[in-house]
């Protein structure tokens, strides 16, 4: 018997003759790769008895059928809580994981049975739930070693004699990463892995070796066993990839078929598989998709590899000489032209490797706090992220978790929006309330649990919200105010932490990213009591909590009125108000004594632009930066060059205050465009697929180009981003829409980017300084003779 | 030192006329070979490129190369009062910046205006390659337009090697006046390929009226939707040539 020191890299579970077998893969605190296996974990679920029943009577009932549940091995009568209300259940051990999905609906229908719970955990969840075993966190387990009899690719195999126990240990093992990208070849149409060969597959190490496996012609069968040798003998801890799970993966897969082998990468060297959460799951490594990740940086519209890798400053995209999906046969048949693929291959991985760097320390993190394994936490909602969060904490004071249920799509009333006063505002505070909502849901103690619904007495001590007059007990504190305080306070902890090491530490980067992680969860709670999606879904909670904060934002307004600081707009948690330290010093002191929560000024804007609408504006930031909200050059529907006539003009007007500047930037602008010296990409629009093809009823533009690269044999599936160009000639919208990969610039309706996109984006601004939109057309403004000048 | 005369100041006035049609302060290149000036008007539409050789004065000083610039329209005034068989005398005292003009006739008198600060900024020439080159009398150059310019504020004028048509289209009134190869209008034209292009006529009717009074004879160069560059010919030894950048129509 010895101790085991290990860090938690990926779990898994196995059943051999009805008995589950946990795996757990780690490392161990001398750098070995190890394998764990644990047979001391029985799984279980709960059967909730109704009020009136005995649980004896029901365990009884439930006896005399026991041939019917031959994998039952006991049955404990339980005192648990149920959305916070104490509960009688009964413990259902079952030995064999597989069949409790099965034994849950049976029992289900047994008299007293009010319903089964959390059948619909995992068993591999249950086991790192139950014990804490925490993923990328530090255990101690007493194991014994053992013969490797799978001759998994690891440095030892051991059965566990205790259930591991979490040690405190920041620091990460020294991981071995391997990052890689291929490129497909198909001579016509989109690449199909039954016919079309994998031409290039570009593989960069953490060690810094970088590697290129080229095929000879069309003959891919080499390269790809030369990968699997590669990764073998790398033998990497973590696969990181950009659209692997659902594009580099099944195609490598499915292409290896065809070929006559197998795609054995894992530490099981077996083949790469489809997990329950939609990612590609390979035992022993953790393979992250950072495509997954991408849906965390908003400002980021179109999430293409290249520009999250230019977002997170690993690669600019004026240094990368890009090449279109659709000229890949171009560039691989021709001689001269091969070396450009291949340096753009090896780019792509690079991008790969450095967006690995930048997020894997808070991919990492996240995945430590909420208890979702490395692999699944990026592939997970963030509505899902908070739930393991709130299930692991429920599992610590015995509430059950509930079940998932589908329930319609209900609006509520959300934050108040100001209606902005239009036109330039200088010196502008941001003031913003601090998480806002999780800290209305710990001072209101707004909680699934402390809710107390009409037709219950009411108890002594409750609070009740405003408007929707919803009910909370006051005490004691409900589920959702301890996890909250628990992570606000935590936060506080590891920010007071950080600021005792020196900033780019190996410590400091992984408690900045812990400090991330706990950030993101808090934010998400309030969106997670709205989401009907959620197993603690309660109405009145995310209705009551939207409340007070209504209630919140116009008490500050009605305050900072009444202390003569003038408000220009306000939205949800944050008020604009004219700069002025020292009101803004005593709004906030006030308001922190009044309503119990914190205010202070986020940003300062030298100057704010605001439109008519809501939502919608563009404030100059003192460092020269542009903050632009809601306006077309962040929304859908718009080609690049709208956007940039309008960030443009947005920049003339707040840094120079001359809208006559920005009408002559426009129609040179526009002069350009016609002399077609606007990068072709930039005319391009692009708009997701929401539906699946056949669902669109209308005739939208993007669905019309979708339905033509289906034709050229895309493969298109929902949420596909679909990029199209219009072309000129006579017809409707839709009827002059080309995809942009099958159309040329020849074709292009410069009229329509004119008319229809350049000048409505400029105007949108500029009209708000008297200038008419024909103003802004060229047949007013006759050309200068500068235009021929330049050379 | 800078110091010139000349005989008839009505060849000065016109052309000091034509120059200020397009801009108020003029920056003149003062050489020992003679004066210059090339200029575009405030919204860089038009441009003139005007020289004299000193061989067009009757008396011609200027010690080192310099440039001056004068409030045009305010030296118009004065040079609006010459009358017939006058003679005009420029001279600058460069201590106290300013321009002495003389006007001797019956009798003589002496203005001084004062010189501005001279633009430095060299106005390059437009890069156009010209496919059609047609040669109007000036005068039948400036009926056609000012036909035009009854109907529109925009003519649009096409080309080939048989003849030049301007097409004239306003709110309610149309007008196409055609001009053949060998009339007495259109001297010359040739095409290296048929061309058309769209100019103000604000512009182009101003340019031709002061121009007339110093010019015979135009030629007219031009591309599709280039610019059009006017040159009237001078009956002595210097140039007056404009440039009117076109319009885009758009449909």
């Amino acid at each position: 018997m010895m101790k085991k020191i290990f860090w938690l890299l990926d779990v898994n579970y196995e059943v051999k003759n009805h008995q589950p077998e946990v795996w757990i893969w780690g490392i161990d605190d001398e750098g070995k790769r190890i394998l764990i296996l644990d047979r001391n974990f029985s799984p279980y679920f709960y059967l909730a008895i109704e009020e009136k029943e005995n649980p004896q009577a029901v365990m009884e009932r439930i006896q005399s059928r026991r041939e019917d549940y031959p994998f039952i091995v006991n049955l404990k009568p339980v005192d648990r809580k149920f959305f916070g209300r104490p509960v009688k259940a009964i413990k259902v051990i079952c030995q064999d994981p597989n069949f409790i999905e099965k034994y849950s609906k049976g029992l289900e229908k047994i008299k007293g049975v009010e319903k089964c719970l959390e059948h619909d955990i995992r068993y591999s969840m249950r086991y790192l739930i139950d014990n804490d075993v925490t993923p990328c966190g530090w255990h101690e387990v007493e194991v014994e070693e053992t013969e490797n009899e799978l001759d998994i690719q690891v440095d030892g195999v051991y059965l566990a004699k205790s259930f591991p126990q979490s040690v405190e240990k920041t620091e990460v093992p020294q991981l071995k990463i391997l990052g890689f990208s291929i490129i497909c070849y198909s001579p016509e149409g989109a690449s199909k892995p039954e016919k079309n060969p994998v031409v290039i597959i570009s593989v960069a190490t953490n060690a810094g070796d970088e590697k290129q496996f080229v095929a000879k012609d069309s003959d891919d069968k080499p390269i790809i066993a030369s990968f699997i040798d590669y990764i073998q003998n790398f033998d990497p801890d973590i696969i990181v990839g950009y659209g692997a799970n659902t594009q580099d993966w099944p195609y490598l897969i499915v292409r290896s078929r065809k070929l006559g082998f197998k795609l054995s990468v894992d530490r099981a060297k077996t083949e790469p598989h489809r997990s329950i959460f939609g990612h590609m799951s390979l035992l022993g490594r953790a393979n992250i998709d950072f495509f997954d990740f991408a849906e965390d940086l908003p400002e980021v519209k179109v999430k293409t590899l290249e520009n999250v890798a230019d977002f997170l400053n690993v690669m600019k995209l004026e240094k990368r000489r890009f090449i279109e999906d659709v000229d890949f046969p171009k560039y691989w048949e021709n001689p001269e032209k091969r070396p450009l693929l291949l340096q753009f291959s090896k780019e792509n991985t690079q991008c790969v490797m450095g967006i690995a760097d930048a997020m894997l320390d808070f991919a990492m993190q996240l995945s430590n706090l909420v208890g979702l394994p490395l692999d699944h936490v990026g592939t997970a909602a963030v509505g899902f992220r908070v739930e393991w969060f709130l299930i692991r904490r429920a599992y610590k004071i015995g509430e059950l978790i509930p079940e998932r249920v589908e329930r319609p799509y209900f609006p509520y009333a959300g934050g108040v929006v100001l209606e902005p006063k239009p036109g330039i505002h200088e010196n502008i505070a941001v003031l913003d309330f601090k998480a806002m909502y999780p800290n209305i849901m710990i001072t209101q103690n707004v909680s699934p649990d402390t809710y107390v619904s009409p037709t219950e007495p009411e108890p002594s001590g409750v609070n009740v919200a405003p408007e929707v007059n919803h009910i909370f007990r006051s005490e004691p504190p409900g589920f959702y105010k301890k996890v909250l305080s628990d992570l606000i306070s935590v936060r506080d902890e590891i920010r007071s932490e950080l600021e005792k090491l020196s900033i780019g530490s190996m410590g400091y980067r992984v408690l900045d990213a812990r400090q991330k992680a706990v950030k993101v969860i808090t934010n998400a709670s309030y969106g997670y009591t709205g989401w009907v999606g959620a197993r603690w879904y309660v109405k009145p909670v995310a209705e009551a909590t939207a409340a007070w904060g209504r209630r919140t934002i116009l008490d500050t307004i009605e305050l900072s009125k009444k202390t003569g600081l003038e408000v220009v707009y306000g939205d949800t948690d944050s008020i604009f108000v004219k700069h002025d330290s020292e009101k803004i010093k005593k709004i906030s002191s006030e308001i922190g004594k009044k309503l119990g929560l914190e205010i202070k000024p986020d940003k300062i804007y030298v100057r704010v632009l605001f439109t008519e609408a809501k939502k919608r504006y563009c404030g100059l930031l003192p460092d020269g930066r542009l903050e632009i909200v809601g306006l077309e050059v962040v929304r859908g529907d718009w080609a690049e060059v709208a956007k940039k006539v309008q960030e443009k003009v947005l920049e003339i007007i707040l840094k120079e205050q001359k809208p006559e500047k920005a009408v002559k930037f426009v129609h040179q602008y526009i002069s350009d465009l016609r002399q077609k010296r606007v990068p072709y990409k930039d005319l391009v629009v692009w708009k997701t697929l929401t539906k699946r093809i056949e669902e669109y009823a209308v005739r939208a533009p993007h669905v019309e180009a979708a339905r033509m690269l289906m034709k050229e044999g895309w493969d298109l599936s929902l949420g596909d981003k679909i990029g199209y160009v219009i072309v000129a000639g006579p017809g409707r919208l839709y009827e002059k829409v080309k995809p942009h990969v099958l159309a040329s610039y020849d074709e292009v309706d410069i009229e329509y980017y004119m008319s229809k996109q350049v000048v409505p984006a400029a105007s949108r601004i500029l009209s708000m300084f008297g200038v008419a939109e024909d103003e802004l057309l060229p047949s007013k403004a006759p050309k200068t003779l500068l235009e021929f000048m330049e050379s | 030192m800078f110091k010139v005369r000349m005989a008839d100041a009505k060849f000065l006035k016109d052309m000091i006329s034509a120059i200020s049609i397009l801009i108020d302060e003029a920056t003149f290149d003062l050489t020992s070979d003679g004066i210059k000036l090339r200029a575009m008007d405030p919204s860089r539409v038009a441009m003139v490129d005007f020289e004299w050789q000193k061989t067009v004065f009757d008396e011609y000083v200027c010690g080192e190369a310099m440039k001056m610039c004068v409030n045009i329209s305010e030296m118009m005034k004065l040079l609006r009062r010459t009358g017939k068989d006058e003679s005009v005398e420029l001279s600058l005292d460069e201590k106290t910046g300013r321009l002495k003009i003389a006007i001797k006739g019956k009798y003589t008198r002496t203005f001084n205006m004062p010189t501005l600060e001279a633009i430095e900024e060299e106005v390059p020439t437009p890069k156009v390659t010209f496919n059609v080159r047609a040669k109007t009398t000036t005068e039948g150059l400036r009926e056609a337009i000012e036909d035009a310019s009854l109907v529109s504020d925009h003519v649009r004028i096409e080309a080939d090697n048989e003849k030049m048509v301007m097409q004239a289209t306003g709110d309610i009134m149309g007008a196409t006046i055609e001009l053949k190869k060998g009339s007495d209008a259109l001297l010359d034209i040739e095409a290296k390929e048929a061309s058309k292009a769209t100019f103000s006529l604000s512009y182009l009717s101003e340019i031709v009226k002061a121009a007339v009074a110093t010019s015979d004879i135009a030629t007219l160069e031009f591309s599709t939707d280039m610019p059009i560059k006017l040159d009237f010919k001078q009956p002595k030894e210097g140039k007056l040539t404009f440039y009117l950048a076109p319009r885009i129509e758009v449909e």
